[in-house]
């Protein structure tokens, strides 16, 4: 039977950003905590500490049970943070290397946007497993965390789902090699014109330079729980768990 | 404290939306935007070019075609015997590029199907401005002749003119 880590709960519950580095780390979570999660922590815990004494026995129970659970599954699943829920999105500039948007998944432009929203196989298949062990449908918010680099978003602006995720490198390769092929079906098109009227066509191919696409944007996934019986609204306190991370630059290697 | 209820996604909606970053957009080539383009002008082109069809088949057979007449005349009658299958291709073709230029935002960008479409919407264009090419080429080829021809024989009158005038 599994046994019950009260201890380690109880810490998380009063998270600080030591701690949470410090589980994360012993989880071997290999999460990149001073910049991922510089916007959970900036968020959160400064009211949080404040917020903690109004943390009921029924939202650390519930905390608990979803650790009990995951642990159970062996599925990586920590608690974050404890904060109010919000709205819509937040920005946080504040790190020296880049900017974070910090987003409702509901509100998130890539939630409707007509592609899909974006993520790597291996995750997908990660955040499958979460929902096939049935922690899926235990929070009730999802939150994400895009890192973005900095001055790309500004406050009061809508925020563009082409600003939040660098363009897919596999796509950009595909879309150079249809575009030499149909150089080569156009050229043949273009041999009897060619040959028949002796028409010099100089083909001048712009040199294509595609934009460095490492930029190692690294987005983090969370979910968010309130107490039973509590309504999902903005300012009601959660508990925020880690679900997911990935690296886009990193699709390759992550399949 | 506010109690209006937030926008929810839950993970099953998340997973229901997302697709593999693997295939998500990403800018069209440069080269592939160009191609595109010009295969949207070529299916265009070849739509008139089988509007003019029967009148081009009657040229072919005039005397103007010194050389490549054949060539000319069989490439046009096939087109004519496949009018129909050609026609519905073309109209395919250009219905599904408007949907391309609609979902990658004026060939601007797209997920990885759309490059795949932009590259066929290119080879149909290629296919449709083949027997344009062909025919074009005849055509000039004739040109060059027939004002080779005319420089020649001005040349041969102007020689006669000169010959009488001594």
């Amino acid at each position: 039977m599994l046994k019950r880590p009260t201890t380690t709960i109880t810490r998380g519950l009063q998270s600080d950003a030591a701690w949470l580095e410090g589980l994360l780390r012993q989880a071997g979570v290999p999460v990149r905590s001073s910049e991922a999660l510089v916007p959970v922590t900036a968020h959160s815990l400064t009211s949080a500490a404040a917020a903690l004494q109004l943390a009921s026995p029924e939202l650390r129970t519930r905390a608990e049970q979803i650790v009990w659970l995951a642990q159970a599954r062996q599925l990586p699943v920590f608690p974050l943070a404890v904060a109010p829920l919000f709205s819509g999105w937040r920005l946080y500039t504040k790190s020296p290397r880049y900017d974070y948007v910090f987003c409702n998944v509901a509100e998130d432009p890539l939630f409707s946007d007509p592609d899909g929203f974006p993520i790597p196989q291996a995750v997908l298949r990660h955040l499958q497993r979460l929902q096939e062990a049935g922690l899926g449908q235990e929070f009730e918010m999802l939150y994400v965390v895009h890192e973005i680099e900095k001055g790309t978003v500004r406050e009061g602006e809508p925020l563009d789902a082409d600003k939040l995720v660098p363009a897919s490198p596999r796509v950009q390769q595909a879309s150079r090699l249809f575009g030499t092929l149909g150089m080569g079906l156009w050229l043949g098109t273009a041999v009897p014109l060619l040959v028949g009227a002796g028409v010099g066509l100089g083909m001048a191919s712009a040199g294509l330079i595609l934009p460095a696409l490492a930029q190692g944007l690294d987005p983090l996934l969370m979910g968010a729980v309130v107490a039973p019986g509590r309504p999902v609204a903005a300012g009601e306190l959660a508990v925020w768990f880690y679900l997911a991370h990935w690296q886009y630059a990193d699709e390759e290697s992550s399949r | 404290m506010s109690t209006k209820e937030l926008p929810r996604a839950t993970l099953s909606q998340l997973l229901e939306r997302a697709v593999p970053y693997e295939r998500w957009r990403a800018p069209l080539d440069r080269k592939l935007q160009m191609l595109t383009l010009l295969a949207g002008a070529a299916l265009l082109a070849q739509l008139l070019f089988l509007w003019n069809l029967p009148g081009l088949l009657e040229w072919s057979r005039s005397g103007f075609f010194l050389v490549g007449g054949g060539i000319l005349r069989g490439l046009l009658s096939w087109l004519a015997a496949h009018a129909t299958v050609i026609l519905l291709l073309i109209l395919a073709s250009l219905g599904l590029y408007l949907v391309l230029v609609w979902r990658t935002r004026m060939l601007q960008a797209g997920g990885l199907t759309w490059h795949r479409v932009a590259f066929a919407e290119v080879a149909a264009g290629a296919a449709s401005a083949f027997p344009i090419a062909v025919s074009l080429a005849i055509i000039l080829v004739n040109l060059v002749l027939w004002v080779l021809a005319i420089c020649l024989f001005l040349w041969f009158i102007g020689f006669l003119l000169s010959g009488a005038g001594r």
